[in-house]
């Protein structure tokens, strides 16, 4: 059993707190990831149960016991680090024995589990080499061996990917997933890329400015995002938000936005009772990219939520067709929105810095919207997403 | 633009000549006057090839009967390996130790001995020259192996310091975090990836001290009254001065006195470079 | 539980071996304490004492060896002739040190050799040194002479030191500039090497010749190098002594510095004003290292 428990933990350095009260726990067995822009804290959580950082405050719990001061190497845990850090001097043999060594296994035993773990990563032609006659994707396999071989009760990875190629990437991201699951062992992964997460974890946690903001499996995150930040951080290109006053007509609740005014879904308004407490009030209206469509191309009957919009650049991305419209209502200037909007990495169609009053709109490929023109676009009201102006909130209960 | 290319490249040629005829001239003379007789380097206008060549000077060294030059010459040779070998092991086992609690550990007061010991590099050699002397005089260590190596090894620290410092710092921290993640105490991680990971650094440091040892010249002139410590230096510039040797056997044993440190620098050279160079790193 | 609050980055404060940094310190705190700053402040105490083994017993004396030394004209006179080892060490072990530095810049496969052949003289004790070049200079076997003569620059066989003071200086100091001019070289090539590429590609794009781009960015930026090979020099030949006393012995027409603190301490046993001399060399050093820096360094950043 190798249950992890992060309680209370804080950390600051001087006055600078870098880890705010964090509460986190993670099963038996679970890959748990943790992510968020680069200055969160995610990696000092990460230290700090490696036990290569200090905690200012609270403790951390393995299996059930305390192990705030215990040195890592009496943690039972091994760590990915982000360049890898193997040992130059020594052959990948080498690198991969050298926990075993230091635990005074036996020799056979040490053959024995180094060679069946370099064959799994494939590397048994390369265990009499040296780490600088490697390539990127394969020091990080050693990295990863080194880690394996030790058969620890703790996986800690600090970004083990972001060193790599684009198309590695996305094999080694398999290849993880799934020597988790064989040897299902309890794993700690950081990462910044959002896409990682989502597609890595079984749960992933979000955090910002050291503080926690969401735990929960990646499919909540993107359907019930607990705040604008999470809301705008997971899911590329991020979601378009705005500023929008709900007011309440005859035919049932309408936002407001610029020159528009749609109507919400009234199965929306009834799961969401929060709203009902905002009418006549200001809102934050968040809705993705991939929950709009032109609207001569879907079967708008029964809704009231189409926005006629300037095109002010078209993308072609084959089977999808990015647009960015012109809206003439106020983005919410939240630092939530743009920090997170700015650090999600996700080479698609634009998203950091996006400039105020556009939104992106992911059509079908047979769209006839051109840059210059006008298109109808159709903003699907069942994946509407409300949020509190001031704080930033979701708005459900 | 062709021309200006090449004569670019001749005047780059030229020179890397003139530097190079700069740095060895006066070696190549020395041991164009070595190899020849008396009257063959006398001789007017002066040959720049020994004629007539003969090795008559270095068998006379060889010859290591008592009160000989050659005796004399041999015996300062192995003073001289000894004392800056010494050195050169102490010197490389303090300093190592020393840099990297400074590169890589946290205590109080670290910053205050790093610029002490730092600083002593800037003292010049006559602050510490005449207590030392009174020093080891009041010990009774003038003239012995061991006081002459416990004064080198006082001067030549702050340097080696200085040296593996930056080479120790410039070892990624996750290298050792790794070895700890692993299992290592942070001595085990010192000494099985630290040490050989900065194997070059410490070649280097261990090298320039070795030189700079070899090279010591007024310290043994004041710590030495004999030959029971005379060291190489102070032995050829007594020769010299006496001028009861003849020249060409004058330049012979400035030939043997600098063939070791030659050796070294035109072998290893490249741990001299890299050892300056990283020092350098302000 | 607080741990202790680091405030440098990513260090981790020890909890176990909390004693280590100082065992791995003491060797080196031992040495340095004993072997050199206590001698220090033993120069520094007694240079106000008189302590002459001719003259016991040993008795404060105030500033009355500083006096005897500034009345001493030996000493002035070895003061001046250090300003001029000064001036010619540094000037050209720096200005050599530059123009080996740009030649060595440049890869290729004669680099390493031409680099173990000029790091040599550095290599090399400077007693040996001194000797070598003394017979060169020498006025009867000399090869310096036989040359001059031969190319017609000179008539007669010329003693060239122990006459003219200047010239003697000027030909002693040449010998350790033949030494210090590597280690000059290496520090201004490291300040070299670290100037990126890129500044000289857009400057190449930008239209900037050869000179221009030497000029312009180049000394600047190698200043730091440059402030350093000074500091060095600096150091080096304020000390210098075995160059002195090999080619010049005594003699006062030439004498350093160091040679006259020798000269007084160890020949005339006059320990106090030998610690009065030193501590003014020592400060003297000190003054003119912060000089150079002051004026020659500058932080520079990429």
């Amino acid at each position: 059993m190798a249950e992890i428990r992060f309680e209370h933990v804080s950390k600051s350095f001087d006055s600078n707190t870098v880890v705010n009260d964090l509460d986190l726990a993670i099963a038996d067995g679970e890959l748990m990831v943790l992510v968020g822009p680069s200055g969160c804290g995610k990696t000092t959580a990460l230290r700090m149960l490696a036990g290569l950082e200090e905690l200012s405050e609270g403790s951390i719990v393995i299996d059930g016991e305390v192990v705030n001061d215990l040195e890592p190497r009496d943690r039972d845990i091994a760590m990915v680090f982000q360049n890898y850090a193997l040992y130059p001097h020594l052959t990948v043999y080498q690198n991969m024995a050298f926990g075993l060594r230091l635990h005074h296994e036996a020799k056979d035993e040490i053959e024995r589990r180094v060679r069946d773990t370099a064959r799994v990563l494939q590397l048994d032609e390369l265990l009499e080499r040296k780490p600088k006659q490697l390539s990127g994707g394969q020091r990080q396999r050693v990295a990863m061996g080194r880690a394996i071989v030790r058969q620890p009760k703790v996986f800690l990875m600090d970004e083990p990917l972001s060193n790599l190629d684009a198309k590695l990437r996305v094999q080694m991201r398999a290849q993880i997933a799934r020597l988790q699951r064989d040897l299902s062992v309890t794993m700690l992964y950081v990462t910044h890329d959002q896409v990682e997460a989502m597609t890595l974890g079984q749960r992933v946690a979000v955090m910002r400015l050291g503080v926690l903001q969401q735990v929960a499996p990646p499919q909540e995150l993107y359907t019930r995002p607990v705040n604008l930040f999470v809301a705008s951080f997971i899911g590329s290109p991020a979601m378009n938000v705005v500023e929008a006053e709900l007011h309440g007509e005859p035919d049932g609740l309408r936002a407001r936005f610029g020159s528009h005014d749609i109507r919400l879904d009234p199965g929306v308004v009834a799961a969401r009772p929060a709203l009902a407490r905002y009418e006549g009030r200001r809102v934050v209206l968040g809705v993705r990219p991939q929950n709009t469509e032109d609207a001569t191309l879907v079967d708008t009957a029964g809704t009231d939520s189409v926005v006629e919009a300037k095109v002010e650049l078209r993308e072609n991305l084959g089977s999808e067709v990015d647009v960015h419209v012109g809206i003439d209502a106020p983005v919410p200037a939240l630092d939530a929105v743009i920090e997170a909007t700015e650090s999600a990495d996700t080479g698609e169609a634009g998203v950091a810095g996006r400039p105020e009053g556009i939104f992106v709109a992911r059509l079908g490929p047979d769209t006839k919207a051109q840059e210059g023109g006008q298109v109808r676009l159709w903003l699907d009201p069942r994946a509407l997403h409300f949020f509190d102006p001031d704080s930033g909130a979701a708005l459900y209960e | 633009m062709g021309r200006r290319r090449g004569l670019q490249r001749v005047a780059r040629v030229v020179l890397i000549a003139v530097i190079l005829v700069w740095s060895t001239f006066p070696i190549y003379w020395a041991l164009n006057t070595s190899f020849t007789t008396l009257s063959g380097a006398q001789s007017v206008p002066a040959h720049f090839v020994p004629s007539p060549f003969t090795a008559h000077n270095y068998r006379t060294l060889l010859n290591t009967s008592a009160g000989g030059v050659g005796n004399q010459f041999w015996r300062s040779f192995l003073n001289s390996t000894i004392e800056s070998g010494l050195a050169t092991v102490l010197t490389v086992a303090i300093a190592l130790f020393a840099a990297y609690a400074f590169a890589r550990l946290e205590f109080r007061g670290k910053r205050v001995i790093l610029v002490v010991v730092l600083a002593t590099l800037l003292l010049p050699v006559y602050a510490t020259l005449i207590p030392l002397y009174r020093i080891m005089s009041n010990v009774h260590l003038v003239n012995t192996y061991l006081g002459i190596v416990l004064v080198y090894t006082s001067g030549f620290l702050p340097l080696a310091i200085w040296i593996m410092y930056n080479y120790f710092a410039s070892v990624p921290r996750e290298l050792e975090e790794a070895a700890f993640v692993d299992g290592a105490t942070p001595v085990i991680a010192l000494w099985r990836v630290m040490i050989p990971v900065s194997l070059p650094g410490i070649a280097a440091t261990a090298i320039i001290v070795f030189l700079m040892g070899w090279a010591q010249f007024i310290f043994p002139l004041v710590l030495s009254s004999d030959l029971t410590t005379q060291p190489v230096t102070v032995i050829v510039a007594a020769l010299n001065g006496q001028r009861i040797v003849p020249f060409t056997l004058l330049n012979a044993i400035g030939v043997l006195a600098a063939a070791l440190p030659a050796v070294i620098a035109l072998v290893l050279n490249r741990y001299i470079v890299q050892g300056v160079m990283a020092g350098s790193i302000k | 539980m607080s741990g202790e609050s680091v405030s440098t980055g990513r260090k981790r404060p020890r909890r176990s071996g909390r004693f280590l940094p100082y065992i791995l310190l003491s060797p080196l705190v031992l040495f340095i304490g004993a072997l050199a700053l206590y001698p220090t402040i033993v120069t520094t105490v007694q240079a106000f004492f008189t302590v002459n083994p001719l003259d016991p017993p040993t008795r404060f004396a105030g500033l009355a060896n500083f006096r005897a030394l500034w009345h001493n004209p030996f000493v002035r006179e070895s003061a001046a002739n250090t300003v001029l080892y000064i001036i010619v060490g540094v000037g050209l072990s720096t200005l050599f040190g530059l123009g080996m530095a740009l030649v060595l810049q440049r890869r290729s496969h004669w680099r390493g050799v031409i680099l173990a052949l000029i790091v040599l003289p550095w290599a090399l004790p400077a007693v040996v040194e001194a000797v070598i070049w003394g017979w060169i200079y020498d006025p009867t076997f000399g090869v310096l002479n036989s040359v001059l003569k031969s190319l017609g620059i000179i008539n007669g066989y010329h003693v060239w030191i122990g006459i003219g003071r200047v010239v003697s200086i000027v030909l002693i100091e040449l010998v350790q500039v033949w030494q210090i001019t590597p280690l000059a070289a290496l520090l201004i090539l490291a300040a070299l090497q670290s100037i990126p590429q890129e500044l000289y590609e857009a400057a190449r794009v930008d239209g900037a010749g050869r000179w221009e781009m030497f000029r312009r960015i180049t000394l600047p930026l190698v200043r730091p190098g440059l402030a350093v090979a000074m500091v060095e020099s600096l150091i080096l030949s304020l000390n210098v002594f075995d160059q002195v006393y090999v080619l010049n012995g005594f003699a006062p027409g030439g004498a350093s510095i160091m040679l006259q603190t020798y000269q007084i301490s160890f020949n005339n046993l006059n320990f106090g004003q030998g610690y009065a001399l030193s501590l003014l060399a020592t400060f003297a050093t000190m003054l003119l290292s912060l000089l150079i820096l002051a004026v020659v360094y500058r932080r520079v950043e990429f």
